[in-house]
């Protein structure tokens, strides 16, 4: 299975978790997602979906300044942030096991 | 970070670079969100310059990709290879998009293979039809129908309907076609739709007619050249172009008005005698006023000998054309008048109707 295929449907879940745990810039949430173990993860998705996670308003941001380089853009988790994640963990929850449900009965059979 | 300054000043303009890339191929955003998203890219796609040695575009992929992916995360319109064409059409996706998505468009999209087929042998006869209809002009083809003729020949033309409707259908049943013969194809059935919406419509516009009006000579025109037939008098579809008024003695009256039910008068409208094609003038008669009287009857007329040599004249010239020989039939009355108060042509000062009740 393509994990990156896979990944489509739980990146905001991924993108809001990294946020909650500590408010991050582009970048810093690409390294924090792939030090997590998704290593394919690509610069341009998470970029989008901060985008759309900020636009539909689960990430407010700010801009620190940043002594090398250009000024960054932190993101931070909103209010409706975390309820969105409340509710995808919850969802994500229930279908972890009806997947691993499927996938250890056929291990059962196969053996 | 071991890279000396002018490796750093490179990959600094190598990253301005990829992220204007970027940009042209954000085209499909709105100006103010595409310059917000190039603003942010920049600091990030440096940051990946300066931690990774390898270039750009493998560490991120092409810009095209880049941004690509970056719409599809951000839930926007990819804009890939459009470049700036797409702002046009943006709405217009969202529109397609919103459709598709009805769940209407489904119940629709599974029913339409099934008429498929019959679209399929109507496209072939169409094509023959439109073929007759085209090249032979008149309305002979249009009286043939429903049967197409090729050469003005039903034998020719049905074979040959037959014959497209099998192909046709043959070409339909091939399982690719490209994109642009399926819009084609679309093209025409609505094309035949307007048609035969465009025909009822016709239809239902013959029976209209056109206001009445006066021309220079006080004649009443009613309707335009198209419909001769409605113009002035006619009797069994034979236009009249004169009024010969005689009275119980058998005596031709000259200086008759003729008005109709309503009052209205009464004028002949063709200027073309119907049994001889020839061009027939009408001396104008205008009253004291100078307004023209033009139900005065019977009509000064004259066969013109240059009817288009003179143009408009007020004063006709050539052969008057004489009354018709007319068997008048005696009455039994016996006291028939013997004078009549018909106006005389050149003292009459009023062109009033009288009153209809």
């Amino acid at each position: 299975v393509d994990t990156t295929q896979l990944l489509k449907g739980v990146l905001d879940l991924a993108v809001l978790a990294v946020v909650r745990d500590e408010d991050g810039y582009g970048y810093d949430i690409v390294r924090r997602l792939r030090e997590a173990g998704l290593d394919d993860v690509a610069d341009a998705s998470v970029y989008g979906t901060l985008r759309r996670l900020f636009a539909a308003g689960a990430l407010s941001s700010y801009v620190e300044p940043s002594e090398e380089g250009p000024h960054r853009k932190y993101y931070a988790v909103t209010r409706h942030g975390t309820d969105m994640l409340e509710r995808g963990t919850k969802t994500w929850g229930e279908f972890a096991d009806v997947l691993d449900g499927l996938l250890g009965a056929n291990r059962k059979e196969a053996a | 970070m071991t890279t000396t300054m002018s490796d750093e000043a490179t990959d600094r303009t190598a990253a301005q670079r990829y992220v204007e890339e970027v940009g042209q191929h954000l085209a499909g955003l709105p100006d103010d969100e595409r310059a917000e998203v190039v603003d942010d890219l920049r600091a990030h796609v440096q940051e990946v310059a300066d931690a990774d040695e390898r270039p750009l575009e493998e560490v991120l992929g092409s810009p095209a990709e880049f941004a690509a992916e970056l719409l599809a995360a951000a839930g926007l319109e990819p804009a890939v290879g459009l470049g700036r064409a797409a702002p046009r059409f943006a709405r217009a996706r969202q529109l397609v998009t919103s459709v598709n998505e009805h769940r209407w468009t489904g119940a629709v999209r599974s029913f339409v293979p099934e008429l498929l087929p019959a679209w399929w042998v109507l496209r072939g006869y169409i094509a023959v039809v439109a073929i007759s209809l085209m090249t032979e002009g008149d309305g002979r083809a249009v009286a043939r129908l429903p049967f197409p003729t090729i050469f003005g020949s039903v034998v020719v033309g049905v074979p040959v309907a037959i014959g497209a409707i099998v192909a046709s259908v043959r070409l339909g049943r091939r399982p690719s076609l490209s994109r642009r013969w399926k819009l084609l194809d679309v093209a025409l059935a609505i094309a035949l739709v307007a048609v035969v919406f465009n025909v009822r419509h016709e239809a239902s516009r013959t029976y209209v007619y056109a206001p009445t009006t006066y021309d220079e000579f006080g004649r009443l025109n009613q309707g335009n050249g198209d419909a001769g037939y409605l113009n002035g008098l006619s009797q069994d579809g034979v236009p009249i172009t004169n009024l010969y008024v005689y009275d119980a003695d058998g005596k031709l009256l000259a200086g008759v008005l003729v008005y109709d039910q309503d009052g209205r008068p009464v004028v002949v409208g063709d200027a073309v005698d119907p049994n001889t094609g020839m061009v027939v003038t009408h001396a104008p008669v205008f009253d004291a006023n100078g307004a023209p009287i033009p139900n005065l009857y019977p009509q000064d007329q004259r066969v013109q000998d240059d009817p288009y040599g003179t143009g408009t004249t007020s004063v006709s010239s050539g052969e008057p054309v004489p009354p018709p020989a007319v068997v008048v039939p005696r009455t039994t009355t016996t006291t028939s008048p013997t004078t009549t108060t018909a106006p005389a042509t050149t003292t009459t000062t009023t062109t009033k109707a009288p009153a209809p009740n």
